[in-house]
């Protein structure tokens, strides 16, 4: 397809999707126009002029809130995308994101306040993550267990791994509910804009894809993850290491969804609730579908996907549309940008009255 | 290739912000409510919930209610959200999850008054003059429910039920403890030596597992079970409902919200632990109002306050022997006279 008959298809289903959204809206709540317009907006700071003529931000927080969710989403995207240029879907990241903040979690803590425990940490999540993701790629690669199954099996056992050593051994019994003490301060990340969760993370998540694109295209290692992923016979008949190729592409992403899990305790959090929610890696498929598996369109794809996350919520705070409605909205706009067919459709659809019309004045 | 269309796009949305942000927020509602989790759970957030709409018809406040949804990463830029946007000259929220992040975001907005159920800020260590907080004795209603059930196991009157009573809780958290605690004493001192099973589902919103836990008490022999598992519970009821054994609810009257539309459900509910959640918030509302709420402190509820108390049930009641109900009431005056102290969970000997 095109770049701009793909634009086109973007804007269109992302057009039909706010449509079909607005008809929701129009019909539960009284005031349609403004829930739309919190919608789309909501995620922008509002500049104001104060009475003393000076310009105020208000609702950085929520601009904030967009960086950050999309810092996350594009990390766990990572997660989701690699693996699939080997062909290899992986649903994996929930549990990849899961060690990774523990591991960031328990080196904050056991090394204290020292300068070391940044870094340190941010390696722990990207190694604990990484480790998580080769167990999957050997599972696959070895005894041939399908990557759908075990990813999905290995996230309950990292979640139920998380819960018995955030419960069990890293309590804090003073909290008042089930949490680690609080991380440190050397090792957790400082807010870059005041009053928000903004940190260098946001600048590591672009890093970081480029970081990858860097290895797919410009690495051995990735041409073989390429390789595998168009046609593994050929390539094992070429003398490419397949297997190794394939294990090491669930490593890699485990060590992004790793890096995720260290945004989120580090950075969001500093302390590890119990019930931290599973879930958070599987929006990365949203993000990686998207991207249509590209990994450059990620950090788009992600801001997208974030943008529609942070402006359904304004929407929720600001006006009378209910939370169920919103998160009903937010699915339909999924289901129209990745529908592939259905933008064709509509356009054929378009031209043929077009053609019909032309025909007639004819 | 979707780069142009996507920048196309945040830039059209760019250009509607300045007219939209503030249009969007129309007319000024004075009370947020802010929910770490979600409506619905019958129980703990919908007792708070209650309170909010009690407030607006009482005091001629407009409240509106927003809800954080279960990821806790979100909940700090929500709630700084609520207090920035200058909207809401008051906030209300509750658990002691909340507690460090209304300590965290309460000074940067020294003109927003933050009041804190069922958690608290540590005023040693944080400027908030701001902030009212108020704690619950629960272990004093959990006593009670003690000594229901345990007097109606004991009493024998239940088929197929040994000497035994359950407790399903949610999450093995002090406030959850604190129940407990309440609840085992009163079992012992109504009936010594009785069985009190206990186990916990670890989630607040997994009525499944509440079902699965609260079917193995029963088939184990316990006549009663007393559910303190927040939406998790309501599995414990329904489980109550298939055995024709018994469950005492928490935070709201449970049986009352069933009883429409499932009353052979709230015919299983013995009675119901209120935490009076709604009542509090009510109160402190109606004392903002008339500028004498106390900030900077907390206030321990309880019993006394009557933000502790039992839910009557008359179906279920008929049920239980007077010889048990008067137990109950001599436990309760006992509490209220301060004749007896009930254990707490809570390091320090109060909540």
């Amino acid at each position: 397809m095109t770049p701009s008959r793909e634009g086109a298809r973007i804007a269109l289903a992302v057009g039909a999707a706010l449509a079909l959204g607005f008809a929701v809206m129009a019909c539960v709540s009284d005031h349609p126009w403004a829930a739309f317009r919190a919608l789309l907006t909501g995620p922008l700071p509002s500049i104001e002029r104060a009475a003393d003529g000076r310009m105020v931000v208000h609702r950085l927080v929520r601009f904030g809130a967009w960086l950050q969710d999309a810092t996350t989403l594009t990390l766990v995207g990572l997660a989701i995308a690699i693996p699939f240029r080997a062909r290899q879907f992986s649903l994996g990241a929930d549990g990849q994101l899961f060690m990774g903040a523990l591991a960031a979690a328990a080196v904050s803590l056991g090394l204290g306040d020292t300068p070391t425990a940044l870094p340190l940490a941010f390696l722990a999540a990207a190694a604990a993550g990484a480790g998580w993701g080769l167990v999957a790629g050997l599972l696959k690669t070895r005894f041939e267990a399908n990557e759908i199954v075990t990813t999905l099996m290995l996230n309950v056992v990292a979640v139920q791994v998380y819960r018995l050593v955030v419960g069990r051994v890293l309590n804090d019994p003073t909290a008042g509910f089930i949490t680690t003490p609080p991380l440190p301060e050397a090792a957790t990340l400082a807010p870059l804009i005041a009053r928000t969760t903004v940190t260098a993370m946001v600048l590591v998540a672009p890093a970081a894809v480029a970081a990858a694109l860097f290895l797919l295209r410009r690495t051995t290692l990735g041409y073989e993850i390429d390789l595998a992923g168009a046609n593994p016979w050929f390539a094992v008949r070429a003398g490419v290491p397949v297997a190794r190729a394939t294990a090491l592409a669930f490593a890699l992403s485990g060590a992004f969804a790793g890096l995720a899990g260290f945004h989120v305790s580090n950075a969001l959090l500093k302390r590890l609730p119990v019930d931290l929610t599973p879930g958070i890696g599987l929006e990365g498929i949203v993000v990686a579908l998207l991207a249509r598996g590209r990994v450059g369109a990620l950090p788009l794809a992600a801001l997208g996907y974030a943008y529609l996350r942070v402006g359904a919520q304004a929407m929720e705070r600001a006006t009378d549309v209910p939370r169920e409605v919103v998160l009903v909205i937010q699915a339909l706009i999924i289901l129209f940008v990745v529908s592939d067919r259905l933008a064709p459709l509509a356009l054929g659809l378009m031209r043929r009255v077009r053609t019909n019309l032309g025909g007639r004045a004819a | 290739m979707r780069a142009p269309a996507l920048a196309l796009m945040l830039m059209v949305m760019a250009g509607l912000a300045p007219a939209g942000a503030r249009a969007a927020e129309g007319g000024s509602p004075r009370v947020a409510f802010f929910v770490n989790g979600a409506l619905g759970d019958k129980s703990f957030f919908d007792s708070a919930a209650r309170g909010l709409r009690q407030a607006e018809a009482d005091l001629h406040l407009a409240t509106r209610t927003i809800e954080g949804g279960y990821d806790p990463t979100r909940w700090e830029s929500g709630l700084v959200d609520l207090a920035d946007s200058g909207d809401f000259p008051i906030i209300v929220t509750g658990t002691y999850t909340m507690g460090p992040l209304v300590q965290k975001v309460a000074p940067d907005y020294p003109d927003v008054t933050f009041i804190l159920f069922d958690g608290v800020v540590d005023y040693a260590h944080c400027a908030c003059g701001n902030v009212y907080s108020m704690r619950f004795r629960q272990n004093e209603g959990g006593y009670l429910a003690g000594v229901l059930a345990a007097g109606l196991a004991r009493a024998g009157t239940i088929p197929g039920a040994g000497e035994m009573v359950g407790l399903v809780g949610a999450m093995p958290i002090p406030v959850i403890n604190d129940f407990a605690a309440g609840y085992g004493a009163g079992a012992q001192d109504a009936a010594p030596g009785i069985t009190v099973l206990r186990q916990f589902a670890n989630s607040f919103s997994d009525p499944a597992t509440g079902k699965e836990i609260a079917e193995a008490q029963y088939g184990q022999g316990a006549g009663v079970i007393f559910q303190v598992a927040g939406a998790t519970g309501q599995g414990v009821i329904e489980a109550a409902e298939e055995t024709g054994r018994y469950v005492i609810g928490v935070d709201s009257d449970q049986a009352a919200l069933y009883r429409a539309s499932s009353p052979r459900r709230a015919a299983r509910i013995l009675t119901s632990v209120m935490k009076n959640v709604d009542a509090a918030i009510l109160r402190a509302l109606r004392l903002w109002q008339q500028g004498r709420l106390p900030l900077g402190r907390t206030e321990s509820l309880g019993l006394k306050e009557g933000a502790i108390g039992l839910a009557d049930n008359p179906e279920a009641a008929l049920t239980v022997p007077p010889t048990v109900r008067a137990a109950v009431a001599a436990a309760r005056q006992r509490i209220i006279d301060g004749t007896l102290t009930v254990p707490t969970a809570f390091a320090g000997g109060q909540p």
